[in-house]
């Protein structure tokens, strides 16, 4: 449980001293509102059934190393979440660059000092012996100044020295109050005696009204006391006002003390300059008499609750400090300061007034009393917790696990910066861990970029650096990553190539949106550009040659046009045509020169023949066959005979030719064909001829 | 190969005078006579023999002509029921290797195989088409 409670702890902590901690509505996805960038890709990934192939793992591992609970802190938007609370803990900016700072920080030369300083202060004010007096206290309390002077106390000694101070001269006052009040209380007590001895004198002598006299100028007394009364707030009026009771204190006096009246007469003439004391017996006299008892017992009642404010101001503002300390995390200040507390105040003043809210939200249960030792307490164990903490540190960095190492530093200097044990860690770890934190830090803002490249090496370089760091588990991803973008680049060449170019747009937006950098999206957007050049010049060479009737110099450059003409729905599709015309001449080309070397002429022709019958315009085709015509005149001149008597209509002349042609060349094709053609023609005719007669009979 | 159906008047060559008496010349000539109108396979040409280079050359300069035509049956090219049947046929003279198309109607009723030898009486009707009026077993 010191994991989640430190956590709280520091939440708080970097709130701010004694500032109200409003707990924000915790943000409806965190991690979505990361990987908004990344709906796009996602929704890519989705369509194509792969989906979560984006840098997730990448960010969450990279995040690792200043994520110390993903449950419970988000570094990404500086809040901590604990037990349905959000926590706000300020600029994560300013927060890691401090973090940057102390492990570039050069460890001082004087932090032995400091602590030895430290040290003898918490000896001084220890309990333990027994023998803490107020000379050691002001001892512990000049040491304070001395380690005000060193950098890495940070002025909070010289606060609780001040503060101290300012106790120390509180008391001083309140003793000063204590001096005055005694005196003040001495001659109130003689202008009592004074005012009962005359107003016992007048009642002997009958003096008329005298009893009035006497009363008001009783009454007079109590306006004046509940005059002053109102000025001392909090003031408890059962203890004071009972003292200030005179009219009945008066009456009981009334004629039972002639003594006094002789003694009060003598001191009255005495301090007759001073407090304005007359002799006189007369009513008029009882009555200044009376009134300046009034005013004196008025003295009495503001120098009391002047004290008494002075001494409760004393104890708020030193628990503030206390309370303000142990919020800065200078746990060791807190427990300094709450030692001279112990010793400043009694112990009935122990009750923490101030910070109340702050304090109770590290404990388990609100129903404990929270006191001085309270913030003792916590202060302790945050302690005790930093060094557990860069014991495990220390632990990790020895086995190589450098990032564990670094993700306990980092929690535990969120908690203990100022503690000597994260201030005394050594500088050559420091050093190895700085590397490996801008590392990691590049890396995810190389991985936010979609720099997979860069990431890729950098991650590779972590990985011999720090053993337990997943680099095969980044890797993976951008290599899916990679694999999607390219995968999306494919789609939309296809699309490009079947005219689909809206789809071929959404296609490499989407592997562009997967990996920006990807080097075959510059390649096929500079393949695209010269398409366009190409696919103009391209149109111009394939017009000129189809009106030429020039279909070899079409499958002569086929390849070139053929990529030129990719996105040409009118040409394309026609030089595919052409393409596979020429494809079918080639092959009877071959054939033809094939059937040459084997001395076997009019199967040549023949294969000449029915090339030429797919491009009768063929410059190759038709030169072959007037090399070869010589040689099978003959047979030529039979079938072109044929073909003449068939194309006029004349099928049995066109059949003996054909026949003829047969005759010459028995294995013809052609003849053969023709043959079986024209006999079924003449057979039609006939047949229809003979219908017509029988139709005529 | 033609067979040897000379008329009776070329054994009265001159040269021959001296071969038989007198006497016995008129019942030679009788017996000659019995022999060649019983001896089997004989036969009687009526028409010209059918010109088949001029037949090749220029087919419609025929038309309308009766011919005949001593050929071996090379190939029976097609056949339609009711119609008649194309052969190719190889003159027994003329151009040698040359093969001429002939049609053969139905109506003649004729058992055609290849390689037989038939006298064909033919016309040459339009379009050069060499139409089998009747046909003679050689």
């Amino acid at each position: 449980m010191r994991t989640p409670r430190l956590a709280l702890l520091l939440a708080t902590l970097a709130a701010g001293p004694l500032v109200a901690q409003t707990p924000t509505p915790p943000p409806a996805a965190p991690a979505g509102a990361a990987g908004a960038p990344r709906s796009a890709a996602e929704s890519a990934f989705n369509a194509l059934g792969t989906a979560n192939l984006e840098s997730n793992t990448l960010l969450q591992i990279i995040n690792k190393a200043f994520n110390t609970d993903s449950d419970a802190f988000n570094p990404e938007d500086g809040t901590l979440h604990y037990k349905g609370h959000t926590y706000n803990l300020g600029q994560m900016r300013v927060f890691r660059a401090r973090f940057e700072r102390y492990l570039a920080q050069p460890e001082s030369i004087d932090n032995d000092v400091y602590r030895a300083i430290l040290n003898e202060i918490f000896s001084l004010l220890s309990t333990r012996s027994g023998e803490a007096s107020a000379e050691t206290t002001r001892r512990a309390w000049q040491l304070l100044y001395r380690a005000a002077e060193y950098e890495a106390d940070g002025g909070a000694s010289l606060a609780v020295a001040n503060q101290v101070f300012n106790a120390w001269r509180i008391r001083d006052e309140r003793d000063a109050f204590a001096v005055t009040s005694a005196e003040l209380e001495r001659i109130r007590r003689q202008q009592q005696l004074a005012v009962s001895f005359a107003g016992d004198t007048m009642a002997r002598e009958g003096v008329t009204n005298a009893s009035s006299m006497v009363t008001a100028a009783g009454n007079s007394v109590t306006d004046a006391a509940s005059a002053a009364a109102p000025a001392i707030p909090g003031t408890n009026q059962g203890g004071t006002g009972g003292q200030n009771a005179p009219a009945p204190r008066n009456n009981n006096n009334t004629g039972t003390n002639p003594r006094g009246a002789t003694g009060g007469t003598g001191e009255g003439g005495r301090n007759t300059g001073q407090i304005g004391v007359t002799s006189t017996q007369g009513p008029v006299s009882q009555m200044f008499r009376a009134r300046e008892l009034a005013e004196t017992e008025a003295k009495i009642k503001a120098a009391e609750s002047s004290a008494m404010l002075t001494g409760v101001q004393a104890k708020l503002q030193f628990q503030t400090a206390l309370v303000n300390l142990f919020l800065q995390r200078r746990f060791q200040h807190t427990l300094i300061a709450a030692s001279f507390y112990r010793f400043i105040f009694r112990g009935t003043a122990q009750n923490l007034e101030v910070g109340k809210r702050e304090i109770q939200s590290f404990l388990p249960s609100s129903d404990l009393a929270l006191t001085v030792e309270t913030l003792e307490f916590l202060s302790r164990e945050a302690i005790n917790d930093t060094e557990a903490s860069m014991q495990a540190v220390r632990a990790s960095f020895a086995d190589g696990q450098l990032v564990t190492a670094l993700e306990r530093l980092q929690e535990t200097f969120f908690l203990g910066e100022f503690t000597p044990a994260v201030a005394g860690f050594e500088r050559e770890k420091k050093q190895v861990l700085l590397n490996l934190y801008r590392q990691m830090d590049q890396a995810r803002r190389l991985a936010d970029l979609k720099d997979y490249d860069a990431v890729d090496k950098l991650v590779a370089e972590i990985g011999t650096t720090a053993r337990d760091f997943r680099s095969a588990e980044v890797v993976s991803a951008i290599r899916a990553a990679q694999r999607m973008s390219t995968l999306a680049l494919y789609a939309a060449q296809q699309a490009a190539a079947s005219g689909d170019f809206i789809r071929a747009q959404e296609g490499v937006q989407r592997a562009a949106s997967l990996w920006p950098l990807n080097p075959a999206i510059k390649t096929y957007t500079e393949n695209m550009a010269n398409q366009v050049d190409l696919g103009s010049q391209a149109a111009q060479l394939f017009d000129d040659a189809l009106r030429r009737n020039d279909l070899r110099r079409l499958y002569d450059q086929r390849s070139e046009l053929a990529i030129a003409l990719l996105t040409d729905s009118v040409r394309g599709p026609r030089l595919k045509e052409i393409i596979e015309q020429l494809s079918r001449v080639e092959i009877f080309l071959a054939q033809a020169q094939e059937l040459l070397a084997q001395n076997n002429a009019f199967a040549a022709w023949e294969a000449l023949t029915n090339a030429s019958a797919i491009t009768p315009n063929d410059v190759q085709v038709n030169q072959r066959r007037a090399e070869l015509a010589p040689r099978v005149a003959t047979f030529v001149g039979r079938i072109d005979a044929a073909r003449r008597h068939e194309e006029a209509g004349r099928h049995a002349a066109a059949l003996t030719q054909w026949l003829a042609a047969q005759s010459i060349y028995p294995a013809s094709s052609l003849a053969r064909l023709g043959i079986e053609r024209v006999s079924g023609q003449l057979l039609d005719s006939l047949a229809a001829d003979a219908e017509r007669v029988a139709a005529a009979n | 190969m033609q067979l040897p159906l000379s008329p009776p008047f070329r054994i009265l060559d001159p040269d021959m005078r001296s071969l038989p008496p007198a006497v016995l010349r008129p019942a030679l000539f009788l017996c000659a006579a019995a022999l060649a109108l019983l001896a089997p396979g004989c036969a009687r040409q009526s028409n010209e023999p059918f010109p088949v280079s001029a037949y090749l050359e220029s087919p419609d300069n025929l038309q309308g002509n009766r011919y005949t035509l001593d050929a071996e049956i090379d190939a029976q090219l097609q056949w339609r029921e009711g119609t008649g049947r194309l052969l190719a046929v190889r003159p027994l003279s003329g151009e040698p290797g040359s093969r001429l198309p002939v049609f053969i109607a139905d109506s003649l009723n004729a058992n055609l195989m290849v390689a037989q030898r038939y006298r064909f009486e033919i016309t040459v009707r339009r379009g050069g088409l060499l139409y089998v009026n009747s046909l003679r077993k050689l």
